[in-house]
């Protein structure tokens, strides 16, 4: 996880390994996590930022494999947040490829 | 056998009256067999039309309370359907329940609908508009399985589209004996159904493999697919006769008709219970020659179906459907789907055939990784049908190729597996598909993974494999027919082409001349062959296939029960003079006349109950 600097909270990057990127199971499956935090996160992508509880946003940030997403949060378990979500993400959103 | 499901009337309509009279008869593909009489339940799950509407300041707040009770109301439905979704189900159906759980919680669903509303509009208005929008964005994905979300989406708003319009939102109640005509259906729809009241299902979408008819099968509901315009056609609460063995649905019927069809609803219960009850595990021609029939499998639930008519084994277990959801499966769930089905049938044999892509079977595009630009190639082909397809595709894979025989070598460590390759044209394919093994073999032997032995077979379904049998048969370690192909290839009819489908008939004189020489080559070398198209099954076609020789067929589980009875009733010495009097005719309707009449007092009650039309 390489945290950066970020005015509003924290942020961590992190490339799509999964075959498919963010699919809707895999989206279905970051929603879900996001949901269970009370920080506001947030997904970007080459300059578009979707909420990152939003299932539609997130599909329609529609990052394929290897593109690069940064996760941002602001709240009070915004690092737990963005380390579950990372987790997830590095993981390939249990996918095994 | 000939269902064609865009004729909407009788074949032959007796030219006496030029009055236009109502459709008497729809058509369809039979899905399930059976027959069924009953009053009609109709359930049209088409889109809801919405009017542009607006709505007064003062209306504004009840208008959002009537739009977030709708989405309440459609998610109770939907947490009530995920709560009684049988546990044995893919955890796959779940997660799609989830993600229209997800949706209807979704800011950019319900706070823009929320805006809208907010600026003078009605809800359904309102939430149309914003759907129609993201409909729109994702619809511009270059992926299309996030186009396919599109459908996703628009289920979710219709479903609550119809909350907030008061049209009927789900299933209609089936509380006496009723025939559901429906545009579609899904697996966990028909789940939810009254068995006990479910006569018969007609359907204007859907496939004769897919989910919905192969559940329905299992569950013995007479279902006809693909029935055009069948919720617009036919009238809630008028009677109709189901004839699913024919794909036929009769509407009000004459109380002549009505007769006799109940007539033959209770000779089909007797005669499918009969059936059903010869579960013998082995299967004997009447003068006690042994006939071995296997099953076809492509999914999970057919599986079962198979175990319960007590299949000799798989003849044809088609893997592609793994590649087709859109996630390329990877080495170790391979070996978990080829192990979970090769242990089920342990000890009989499991043919797994390798993924046969290209033509109308294609993934959803992948990645825009090199080895996904052979599907591009495919999905191109001027003519899929001879393009870039089956061994010829696996081959331009060969990851994708290598970590499929990996995986069927893995799972061999511990169930008796044979592979199989499909439309093998030439000895070069069949021999660089076997370098691919011999490699795979080395590499985990090499590696110390666990791996077993495994037979391998060619399908042969092209001619040109036909004319090759006899060098093929030095290369190889069985042969499977597949009639389906061969007849399209050999015949030039395009399967799909409803125009000339019902030419490919496996009675045609072409095709039965170029099998004879295959499975006589068979037993001449000791060599296995079995057939696994359509024909294997066919109540015409499967006396003359044993007059050639042939004992082993495979064949959908749902036609085993019907082929041990032919079986039962046949004998090889008949047999043969059959085959030997078909080869002798010149057109598909010799073959079938000469057949009908050398076996017509045989089998011809059997015939009759099949559904046959002679």
């Amino acid at each position: 996880m390489n945290e950066g600097p970020d005015p509003a909270g924290l942020s961590s990057s992190h490339v799509i390994v999964n075959e498919l990127g963010l699919h809707a199971r895999a989206a279905t499956k970051l929603v879900q996590l996001a949901s269970r935090f009370e920080a506001e996160i947030e997904l970007e992508r080459e300059a578009q930022r979707a909420n990152a509880k939003s299932v539609m946003g997130v599909l329609l940030l529609c990052g394929s494999r290897g593109t690069s997403v940064r996760i941002h949060a602001r709240g009070r378990d915004a690092s737990e947040a963005i380390a579950a979500i990372g987790a997830l993400i590095d993981a390939g959103f249990g996918e095994t490829t | 056998m000939s269902a064609r499901p865009d004729e909407d009337g009788p074949a032959t309509r007796p030219m006496t009256s030029v009055a236009v009279e109502p459709e008497r008869v729809l058509r369809g593909l039979p899905a399930a067999p059976g027959i069924a009489v009953g009053r009609v339940v109709v359930f049209d799950r088409r889109t809801v039309l919405v009017s542009p509407a607006s709505i007064a300041p003062a209306a504004i707040d009840a208008e959002v309370a009537r739009l977030h009770q709708a989405i309440a109301r459609s998610r109770a439905r939907l947490e009530q359907l995920r709560a009684t979704l049988d546990p044995t189900l893919e955890a796959e159906h779940r997660l799609v329940l989830d993600a229209h759980l997800l949706m209807l919680k979704d800011e950019l669903l319900v706070t823009s609908t929320e805006a809208e509303i907010r600026n003078g509009k009605s809800a359904d208005w309102a939430l149309r508009h914003v759907v129609d929008g993201l409909v729109g964005r994702l619809a511009q994905a270059k992926e299309r399985y996030l186009r396919d979300r599109t459908h996703d989406l628009e289920h979710v708003a219709e479903d609550v589209l119809r909350a907030l319009t008061g049209t009927s939102t789900s299933l209609p109640p089936i509380r006496e004996p009723s025939v559901l005509v429906a545009s579609d259906l899904s697996v966990a729809e028909l789940l939810a159904l009254p068995r006990e009241h479910l006569l018969a299902l007609v359907t204007e979408l859907g496939t004769v493999t897919g989910h919905t008819a192969i559940l329905a099968r299992a569950l013995h509901v007479p279902t006809i697919v693909g029935v055009r315009l069948a919720t617009r056609k036919v009238a809630a609460g008028s009677e109709v006769v189901v004839d699913a063995r024919r794909g036929e649905l009769r509407l009000d019927p004459s109380r002549d008709e009505r007769a006799h069809a109940e007539q033959q609803v209770d000779r089909y219960r007797v005669f499918a219970g009969r059936l059903r009850e010869s579960r013998d595990a082995q299967t004997r021609l009447a003068d006690g020659t042994r006939i071995e029939i296997l099953a076809n499998l492509e999914i999970e639930v057919e599986l079962d179906e198979a175990l319960g008519e007590n299949a000799e084994g798989v003849g044809l277990y088609r893997t592609e459907f793994l590649y087709l959801d859109g996630v390329v499966p990877d080495e170790e769930h391979l070996v978990e789907v080829f192990s979970h089905v090769g242990k089920a049938f342990a000890p009989r044999p499991v043919t797994l055939r390798t993924f046969d892509l290209g033509a109308d079977k294609l993934p959803a595009p992948l990645s825009r990784e090199r080895v996904h630009r052979a599907i591009d190639v495919a999905a191109a082909a001027p003519n899929p049908a001879l393009g870039l397809r089956g061994l010829r595709l696996a081959l331009a894979l060969e990851d994708l190729f290598r970590a499929q025989i990996r995986a069927i070598l893995r799972a061999a460590h511990d169930a008796p597996l044979r592979l199989m390759f499909p439309m093998v044209a030439t000895v070069e394919e069949l021999r660089e598909a076997r370098r691919v093994v011999d490699h795979a073999r080395r590499e985990l032997a090499d590696a110390r993974v666990p791996h077993g032995t495994v037979s391998v077979g060619a399908m042969i379904e092209v001619p040109s494999a036909v004319m090759l049998a006899d060098v093929l048969a030095n290369e190889c370690d069985f042969f499977s027919i597949g009639t389906n192909d061969l007849a399209q290839y050999t015949l030039a009819i395009d399967r799909n082409d409803p125009a000339v489908a019902a030419l490919a008939s496996p009675l045609s004189p072409g095709l039965l001349r170029l099998l004879r020489p295959v499975i006589a080559l068979g037993r001449e070398r000791g060599l296995p062959v079995s057939l696994c198209g359509d024909m294997a099954s066919h109540p015409l076609a499967l006396p003359v296939l044993v007059g050639f020789g042939l004992r082993t067929f495979s064949m959908p589980a749902s036609e085993i029960p019907f082929a041990r009875a032919l079986c039962a009733r046949l004998d090889a010495k008949l047999c043969e003079d059959v085959a030997k009097r078909a080869l002798a005719c010149a057109t598909e309707a010799e073959v079938r006349r000469s057949i009908v009449a050398r076996l017509g007092a045989t089998l011809g009650d059997l015939w009759d109950e099949h559904g046959l039309v002679l």
